[in-house]
């Protein structure tokens, strides 16, 4: 398990990471969405030991990670742009981190080559953006690493080529109960992968839940009633989002569906329905709500 | 058993590492392991197989050994630049923020990561190094010779790769870490020099000392100044040394090496706290950068502040224009390496403002610099030594000027003119040939009369330059004092204030005399007093009352003064290529010894004389030996012969001495005989 504890980092006088304080259970994938510049890539960095953190204190399997390489012989670290030197092949590369990392799997090296149909004897740096990515993946997966630390993994990948991601990814976590912490603005993608999410903003957590838990929790109700709604008869509703136009009122509210539902129906609607919220909808609801909309934006 | 595997799990770690970082070096290490292998085994394989003719063409008839040291200066150079090329490209990976997130996430300690680049690149730069000098130790026939340059070499490479590697880890970027290790080795010699100025007015009793900018770094540093914090200079005088046995090889070594050290474990403790986010923000400490811009700024302030208050001073007599100018330069030299620095630093003229404090204390410190040595403050121009403490006092003056014909009127024609022909003349006159030459010393910035003397084979007798005058009676001493305190005095009345110390009185001019004071310890200070800051025609009534005293007529004496050697050795270089290589028999060696022993027996108590043949006491007559190719005998006792090629003989004792050099004379290939002749 991944134990975040109360962590702050500072560019100078920019604020990344602000006390973050969470948990990542082993054998999740555990999605981390948020705003540009909110910290994303600064944790996974902390995480992979890159960058230390001013304050705080982050352990996995109870273990400091502070220039702990027996903690990073668990973990691997793909970057958002992973670098290869300018003479490096894929097959020197593997060398690099066959000799680091103990549990890594030429077996594994050759499968992954294979299916990502990498030419292993050409300079890497020769390749397209999203070959290098394979690369990067393959060479990470190979390592067999208890914990893998993804940023903007989807980034220059073709759609076959991200769900065969997503596919080896769920095939290790269920093989190897591999937790996956994955930084991503592609919300479509984490929603088919990720089992937690973080929601982050100016370096703190907005939320952190089970991504069913989390899109069980908010909804979106549209209804109709015959003449507009005096302003108090929706405060008992946890509501997050709320447009009308004239009689018709579409909400985002927080809650049990059941309650919501009678609440609503309770006010004598022409018409009402509910429906789940996309992860990328749950995101901008929560954004918004935090007071990062395009509205605050533009203004 | 847990640390056992951590251990080896490290180990792995550092090898794999290694080998990670040695295969991205390789195009660079084989480009320099060529460039180096073309320097010396391919031309050294060139000269050979042309059967010595190739190589006498091409290196007037050097022999194989010669043609290697001079190819080991090239070599020098070429391991400076490797140094910076292989350097920069093994730390870059510390210099990029997506190479950072490979290397740093990797699961090694941070020290065991830096550790394995550190060996990787002293690897990648000494094997080739090593192998090059192996392989011309065989093919000039001389390997321990080719290793122990080789062997001479590595301090002061370790200690610039070091130096590289602890600006690696301070700096964010390859450009700053070059700039920065670039402007270190430029400008800390140059203030080094400044400093050393200090020192030399702080401590009484030293040998003269003056600051001459770069040219005096280069003639006359010791491998101490260069080593100290210029790592390249170092790898440049260390390629010139020519043995390790050599005395001055000593603390060269231990200094680069302690330095190196230190330079590496500050690395190391750097770097396991360096913040990578920084990296590619131009410097992730800010205080080498803070302190590189304070010396690169002090440095051009003081040097062109006292190379222009020089220049532009002209004849002046008082030394407060030349402090104007001082100040004026050294404040606008501050400013514009100031500016320049920082604009190459911030790739532009952002931030200049933000970092002006560095100016400030830059402006401030050369000041200070300035006050502490130039002024008087501290150092000891205006009072005249105690005559109960001075043994006796030597007068020099620079050639040709107006001081120094003062002097010949007492002292005569130029011995040195009548010394040597009376020395071929007297002996087999086919057997020499003479060079005549004025010479320009940098260190006394004062232009000599030489005549050098040398056989058919080339080979180098001796030289004759300069003159002195010497006063050992309480008298003459008081004399001399009297002339310091006058011409101070005088001096003080012009220039109230803002005086400059005694170095400056005669740098800018070579027209001077100069006192020595020669306390009873042993130790000597010097005087100097140039037309620049002094009447002419006051300074000469003073110099007559010294001349025209009794005590003086009654003792006046005349020695040569000999030099060692060093100005010579770069002049006459390919005489001495032959010399070196003249095998040393034992007879030598065994006459060498006789003659040293002789020597003390006969006169020679007061040591100090062998470093100073200049303040011999009582000399009136002149032997002469051949002792050129004893340079080679690495007894110091020797050396202090072999360096100055004449013997300068008191007027009694010297039988011994004498029968030990005629003992030898004939059995000693090219030495002649030897010739006695008093000069009184």
């Amino acid at each position: 398990m991944i134990d975040i504890c109360n962590i702050s980092k500072s560019f100078g006088d920019v604020k990344a990471l602000d006390k973050l304080t969470v948990q990542i259970p082993t054998a999740s994938v555990f999605g981390l969405v948020g705003s540009n510049g909110s910290g994303k890539s600064t944790l996974l960095r902390i995480l992979s030991g890159v960058y230390t953190p001013d304050k705080g204190k982050i352990t996995i399997d109870d273990e400091d990670i502070t220039d702990n390489p027996k903690v990073r012989e668990k973990c691997c670290f793909v970057s958002d742009f992973p670098y290869f030197s300018n003479h490096a092949t894929v097959e020197n590369t593997a060398i690099l981190y066959r000799e680091m990392y103990p549990n890594w799997s030429d077996e594994k090296f050759k499968e992954l080559s294979k299916a990502f149909r990498l030419k292993t004897k050409t300079k890497i740096i020769t390749m397209s953006k999203g070959m290098q990515r394979q690369v990067a993946i393959t060479l990470a997966l190979s390592a067999c690493p208890k914990y893998l630390f993804l940023d903007e993994i989807f980034d220059g990948l073709d759609p076959v080529v991200r769900q065969l991601v997503k596919k080896l990814l769920i095939g290790e976590i269920a093989e190897n109960s591999m937790t996956v912490v994955i930084a991503s603005h592609n919300l479509r993608e984490l929603e088919d992968l990720c089992d937690h999410m973080g929601f982050l903003h100016c370096g703190g957590l907005l939320l952190e839940k089970e991504l069913d838990s989390l899109k069980l929790e908010l909804y979106r109700i549209q209804a109709a009633f015959s003449q507009p709604l005096p302003q108090e008869a929706l405060e008992p509703l946890d509501i997050v989002d709320v447009k009308n136009t004239g009689n018709l009122y579409t909400l985002v509210v927080r809650g049990n569906i059941n309650d919501i539902n009678s609440y609503i129906n309770s006010l004598n609607p022409v018409f009402v329905q509910a429906l789940p919220l996309t992860l990328e909808e749950i995101f901008i609801s929560e954004m918004e709500a935090a007071g990062y909309d395009i509205d605050h934006i533009i203004e | 058993m847990t640390s056992t595997t951590s251990s080896n799990k490290q180990c792995q770690g550092f090898c794999g590492m290694l080998k990670w970082n040695l295969r991205n070096l390789t195009s660079l290490s084989v480009v320099y392991s060529v460039i180096l292998l073309v320097v010396l085994p391919f031309m050294l394989a060139i000269s050979l197989l042309g059967n010595g003719e190739g190589a006498q063409v091409l290196y007037n008839e050097e022999s194989i050994t010669s043609i290697f040291k001079s190819n080991w200066l090239i070599v020098s150079i070429i391991v400076n630049v490797f140094v910076v090329v292989i350097s920069a490209n093994l730390f870059k990976s510390f210099h990029n923020r997506r190479s950072t997130d490979l290397v740093m996430s990797l699961p090694i300690k941070r020290s065991t990561l830096f550790l394995s680049n550190f060996i990787t690149g002293l690897l990648v730069i000494i094997v080739p190094l090593f192998v090059v000098a192996l392989i011309s130790g065989l093919l000039c026939g001389d390997i321990l010779v080719c290793l122990t340059y080789f062997i001479a070499l590595i301090p002061p490479t370790l200690f610039a790769y070091a130096m590289y590697s602890f600006l690696a880890v301070c700096c964010g970027t390859v450009a700053d870490t070059v700039i920065s290790y670039v402007a270190i080795n430029v400008t800390y010699p140059v203030l080094f020099s400044a400093i050393m100025n200090l020192v030399y007015n702080f401590s009484a009793g030293t040998a003269d000392f003056c600051y001459n900018g770069l040219s005096n770094l280069l003639t006359n540093g010791d491998p101490f100044k260069h080593s100290l914090l210029s790592p390249s200079m170092g790898i440049l005088v260390c390629s010139a040394e020519t043995s390790m046995s050599d005395a001055s090889m000593v603390p060269y070594c231990i200094y680069s090496i302690i330095f190196a050290a230190i330079m590496f474990v500050g690395a190391v403790i750097l770097f396991k706290r360096r913040k990578n986010e920084n990296v590619q923000m131009g410097f992730i400490y800010k205080l080498p950068r803070i302190i590189i811009i304070i010396i690169s700024s002090l440095a051009c302030g003081v040097y062109i502040g006292y190379t222009a208050s020089g220049a532009l001073s002209g004849d002046v007599k008082s030394g407060t224009v030349q402090l104007l100018w001082y100040v004026l330069f050294s404040v606008m030299g501050c400013i514009v390496s100031y500016l320049i620095i920082t604009s190459i630093y911030n790739r532009g003229g952002s931030g200049i403002l933000k970092s002006i404090p560095c100016l400030g204390a830059s402006v401030v410190l050369s000041l200070i610099i300035y006050l502490l040595t130039a002024t008087g403050m501290v150092s000891m121009n205006m009072w005249a030594p105690d005559i109960k403490t001075v043994k006796y006092v030597s007068v020099e003056t620079s050639i040709n000027n107006n001081y120094s014909d003062t002097i010949n009127e007492f002292l005569g024609e130029d011995v040195s003119k009548d010394v040597s022909e009376d020395i071929s003349n007297g002996s087999d006159e086919s057997f020499y040939e003479y060079y005549d030459e004025y010479y320009d010393e940098y260190i006394n910035n004062s232009t000599y009369y030489y005549r050098t003397v040398f056989d058919k084979k080339q080979h180098r007798f001796m030289s004759c330059y300069s003159r002195l005058l010497r006063l050992n009676n309480k008298e003459e001493i008081a004399a001399v004092n009297k002339l310091n305190d006058e011409l101070i005095k005088e001096y003080n009345e012009k220039t109230p204030f803002l005086r400059y110390s005694n170095n400056f009185w005669y740098t800018m001019n070579t027209d001077y005399i100069c006192v020595r004071y020669r306390y009873g310890d042993g130790s000597v200070e010097s005087r100097y007093y140039s037309s620049d800051f002094f009447d002419t025609d006051t300074v000469i009534k003073y110099l007559d009352e010294i001349c025209s005293g009794n005590y003086f007529k009654e003792s006046k004496f005349i020695i040569q003064s000999c030099g060692n050697g060093t100005e010579l050795n770069m002049s006459y270089n390919n005489m001495q290529a032959v010399d070196e290589n003249k095998k040393i028999d034992v007879s030598d060696t065994e006459f060498a010894n006789e003659l040293i022993a002789a020597y003390n027996e006969d006169f020679a108590s007061d040591q100090k004389v062998f470093e100073h043949f200049t303040d011999l006491d009582n000399a009136d007559g002149i032997l002469f030996i051949k002792p050129r190719h004893l340079d080679n005998i690495t007894s110091d006792e020797i050396r202090r012969f072999g360096g100055g090629g004449m013997l300068v003989i008191p007027k009694d004792g010297y039988e011994k001495t004498k029968a030990v050099l005629n003992k030898y004379s004939k059995e000693i290939d090219g030495c002649s005989e030897v010739t006695a002749k008093n000069y009184k």
